[in-house]
C-alpha cells in the first residue's frame, strides 16, 4: 500500500454506516466524535479555564476579586507565566485542528469536488435553513423543531467561532507576548498593539460570554442536558437523543447502514424496523416527519424503560 | 491637683523633646505645637497648622531650621500666605561633598522649566509645587532594624560619635527597601520610597482632575480639540493599559512602568517633565526609543534596535483619539469589537432565553 493510500485511508471522512454502532447486540448507539477530535476538544477548554482564571483579573482589575487571585497564582510574574504556557497549548491545539482539516480536506478532495456541503458537513451551507426553522419554533410559527443534521447549528458556531476566536485572540496574544518582534522586527505599524490589545480584550469578554451563556446551555445546564452531555468524554450519543435532536442525520445514518451493510437487517431484526421506520416517515411531509420521530423516539424510551423494570 | 501635676508634667515634656533633641525651631514651635492650631481660609476650609515636635525631630528635614525655608516669615504672629516654603534657598546645612551650604536649587531650577513650573506664576493654586510631592518624610530607625545593625556597627569602627552614625545611616537607608530579618531570613521589606502605584495616584490626584486639567489647558493655551483630549484622557487610558494593572494588581513588581518611567529622562533628576515636542523631553520622538529602553530595562531592544514603531505604539496610553489615519483606523477596529460582542451576546441571551422557555412548557 502506497504512502498516499495509507495517507488517505487515515484522514478519509467515516462513511454514515460507520458512526453506527450496536451495543450489546440490541442498543444502538450514534458515534459523533472520535478520540483525536475529543482530545482536541479536551485541549481547548482546559486551556480556555486556564486563560479565564488568569486573564480575567487583569480585564477586571478593579474588582474585588482581582488582587485575591492575581496573589493566588504567585503575583503578577506567575499569573503572566500561566497564561503564555497555557496560551501556547491552546494555540498550538489550535493549529494542530487547521492542519487536521486541511489533511481531511485533502485525503477527501474528490468527495468535496463531488458534494462539498454533503461531505463537510461542518461547513455552513444550505442545510442551514434550519436555523431559520429553528427561529420560527422558537417563536411558535412552528409547531415541531427542525430537521437538524449532524451538526445543528450551534455546533457549527462554536467550531467557526473557536476559529475566529483563535485569530482575534490568539494571534493578538502572541503580539502582545512579543511586541518587540512584531513592531520593531516585522515593522508593523504602531497601532499593531493597540489593536491587538483592544481585541484580546474585547475578544475575551465575548468568548467566555458565549461559551457560558449558550454553550454551557446547550451541553451542561439545559433542560436536556444537566447536569452535562457525556459526549464530550464518550464520543456517543444515544439513539433516542440522536432521533430527536438531529433526526435528518438519523435518517441518513439507517439507510447508510441498510444499503451498504444489508446484513446486519438480517442479524439485528430491531435494525429492519428502524429501517422500515425510516421508510415510513420520509414519506410524510417536514413537520408530520419530525413530529413522528419524535414520538418514535418516546416509544423507543418507554420500551427501553420497561425492559429495565422487567 | 492630679490634674495640674499631669498637665504640668507634659507641658514640661512637650518642652524638653523640642530641646532634648536640638530641634533649631526658631521658636516657630511655641505656638505650632499646639495640637489643633488652625486658620480658616478664604474658601472657610479649615487648616490644621499644628506640629508634632515629635515626629520633626524624626523626619529628614530636622536639622534646618523652619525659618531657613519658610524665608516670608519675618514677623510674630506671621500672616498665612506667608508661610509658604522655598525650596530653592540655601540653608545653613553644608553639603559634605562641596562644602558649601545646601539648596534644591538645581532641582527647582529644573522644575522651573518644567510643564508643571513654567505657568505656576500665573495659577499657583492649580501647579504642583514641591511641596504637594514632596512632604518631610520620617527617617528609619535604624536601631531597631536587625539588618541595619552590621553597617551601624561597621560605621563605628572609625566614626566615634554613635549619634552621628545613626543620624547618616537613617538619611542613606532611607532611600532603599530595608530587609527586615525574622529568624535568619529576610521576612520583607520595609518600603521606603513610594511604588510604581503610589506615583501613578499621586499624578492621578491632579490629571484625573478635570476641572483642573482644563484650567491648566486654558493657561497653557492648548485649545486643539484632540490635543485637549489626550491630555484630558491620560489617566483613564493609562489605567487601562498591562503598565498600570502590574503596578495595581501587585505592589510587590515594580518592574512595570509609572507615570516618571516614561515622562522623565531618569538621569536621576525626575522633575524634567516637558512637553512632548519639547526635544528635552523623554517622551519627544527623539528620545522615546530610549526611553522605552532605559525606564524600566524592560524593553532594552527598542533603542539598540531603534524600534521606533514599537517605541511610538499607543498602547501606553490606550484610549484611540482620533487625530491620525491610524488611530481613526483604531477607533473603527474599538467600535466594530464592541458591537461584536454586545450584538452576540445579547443575541446569545435571547435564543437561550427562549430555547429555554420553549423547553420548560414542553416539558409540562
Amino acid at each position: 500500500m502506497g504512502l498516499w493510500e495509507a495517507f488517505k485511508r487515515r484522514f478519509r471522512i467515516r462513511a454514515e454506516q460507520d458512526k453506527l454502532l450496536i451495543v450489546d447486540g440490541e442498543k444502538i448507539m450514534i458515534q459523533k466524535f472520535t478520540l483525536f477530535q475529543r482530545l482536541l476538544h479536551v485541549g481547548m477548554f482546559s486551556t480556555f479555564i486556564w486563560q479565564i482564571l488568569t486573564g480575567y483579573p487583569l480585564k477586571f482589575y478593579n474588582t474585588e476579586w482581582a488582587k485575591p487571585l492575581i496573589s493566588l497564582w504567585g503575583g503578577i510574574a506567575g499569573e503572566m507565566t500561566i497564561h503564555r504556557i497555557s496560551g501556547f497549548i491552546m494555540f498550538s491545539d489550535f493549529l494542530l485542528t487547521v492542519l487536521y482539516c486541511i489533511l481531511i480536506l485533502i485525503a477527501n478532495w474528490d468527495l468535496a469536488k463531488k458534494d462539498f456541503f454533503g461531505y463537510f458537513k461542518i461547513v455552513p451551507g444550505p442545510t442551514d435553513v434550519t436555523f431559520v426553522h429553528y427561529v420560527k419554533y422558537l417563536l411558535g410559527l412552528r409547531k415541531v423543531p427542525p430537521d437538524w443534521d449532524e451538526y445543528i447549528w450551534v455546533d457549527k458556531f462554536d467550531f467557526w467561532g473557536v476559529g475566529w476566536g483563535m485569530f482575534a485572540i490568539g494571534i493578538t496574544g502572541w503580539m502582545l507576548w512579543l511586541p518587540e518582534l512584531f513592531t520593531g522586527y516585522l515593522h508593523m505599524p504602531p497601532e499593531t498593539i493597540q489593536i491587538a490589545y483592544l481585541m484580546h480584550s474585547d475578544e475575551a469578554v465575548l468568548a467566555l460570554g458565549w461559551i457560558a451563556l449558550v454553550h454551557m446551555y446547550i451541553v451542561h445546564y439545559g433542560p436536556n442536558k444537566f447536569p452535562m452531555d457525556w459526549i464530550w468524554l464518550t464520543g456517543t450519543a444515544s439513539e433516542v437523543e440522536w432521533i430527536e435532536e438531529r433526526p435528518r442525520s438519523y435518517r441518513r445514518i439507517i439507510k447508510a447502514v441498510a444499503e451498504n451493510e444489508p446484513h446486519l437487517l438480517e442479524k439485528y431484526p430491531f435494525l429492519k424496523e428502524r429501517y422500515q421506520f425510516v421508510l415510513e416517515v420520509e414519506k410524510l411531509p417536514e413537520e408530520e416527519m419530525i413530529e413522528k420521530m419524535h414520538e418514535y423516539a418516546h416509544h423507543l424510551l418507554e420500551k427501553e424503560a420497561e425492559g429495565r423494570n422487567g | 491637683m492630679k490634674a495640674f501635676i499631669l498637665g504640668l508634667t507634659g507641658a514640661i515634656a512637650i518642652t524638653g523633646t523640642a530641646l532634648g533633641v536640638g530641634i533649631t525651631d526658631d521658636g516657630c514651635l511655641k505656638c505650632h505645637r499646639l495640637k489643633g492650631l488652625s486658620i480658616v481660609d478664604k474658601e472657610n476650609r479649615v487648616k490644621d497648622c499644628s506640629i508634632s515636635d515629635a515626629l520633626f525631630a524624626h523626619s529628614i528635614h530636622r536639622n534646618v531650621g523652619c525659618s531657613e525655608c519658610h524665608n516670608k516669615i519675618e514677623q510674630y504672629p506671621h500672616k498665612p500666605e506667608n508661610a509658604k516654603v522655598n525650596c530653592a534657598t540655601k540653608c545653613h546645612v553644608v553639603d559634605p561633598s562641596t562644602k558649601k551650604p545646601f539648596s534644591h536649587e538645581k532641582i527647582y531650577e529644573t522644575w522651573k522649566e518644567s510643564v508643571h513650573g513654567k505657568n505656576y506664576e500665573k495659577a499657583p493654586d492649580l501647579y504642583p509645587y514641591c511641596s504637594y510631592c514632596h512632604t518631610n518624610d520620617l527617617l528609619v530607625d535604624v536601631t531597631k532594624l536587625e539588618s541595619m545593625k552590621m553597617s551601624f556597627d561597621r560605621c563605628s569602627l572609625c566614626h566615634e560619635n554613635r549619634e552621628w552614625i545613626r543620624d547618616r545611616l537613617s538619611h542613606v537607608a532611607s532611600r532603599e527597601p530595608i530587609p527586615v530579618i525574622k529568624n535568619g531570613f529576610t521576612h520583607q521589606f520595609i518600603k521606603t520610597r513610594r511604588d510604581g502605584w503610589e506615583i501613578v495616584e499621586l499624578c492621578a490626584s491632579c490629571h484625573e482632575d478635570e476641572k483642573k486639567m482644563e484650567k491648566a489647558l486654558d493657561i497653557e493655551g492648548i485649545h486643539d480639540k484632540f490635543e485637549r483630549e489626550h491630555v484630558l484622557t491620560a489617566v483613564e487610558s493609562y489605567k487601562v493599559t498591562m503598565h498600570s494593572k502590574m503596578l495595581y494588581l501587585d505592589r510587590n513588581d515594580t518592574r512595570a512602568a509609572d507615570c516618571l518611567d516614561c515622562h522623565t529622562n531618569k538621569d536621576g533628576n525626575f522633575h524634567d517633565i516637558f512637553h512632548k515636542d519639547d526635544p528635552r523631553s523623554s517622551i519627544n520622538v527623539k528620545n522615546i526609543e530610549l526611553t522605552c529602553g532605559r525606564s524600566t530595562e524592560c524593553h532594552p531592544l527598542a533603542p539598540q534596535k531603534h524600534m521606533k514603531n514599537f517605541a511610538t505604539t499607543k498602547w501606553v496610553h490606550m484610549h484611540p483619539i482620533p487625530d491620525s489615519l491610524g488611530q481613526k483606523i483604531v477607533k473603527i477596529i474599538e467600535e466594530f469589537m464592541f458591537w461584536l460582542t454586545t450584538g452576540t451576546l445579547l443575541f446569545a441571551v435571547t435564543i437561550v432565553g427562549l430555547d429555554l422557555l420553549k423547553n420548560l412548557r414542553r416539558k409540562h
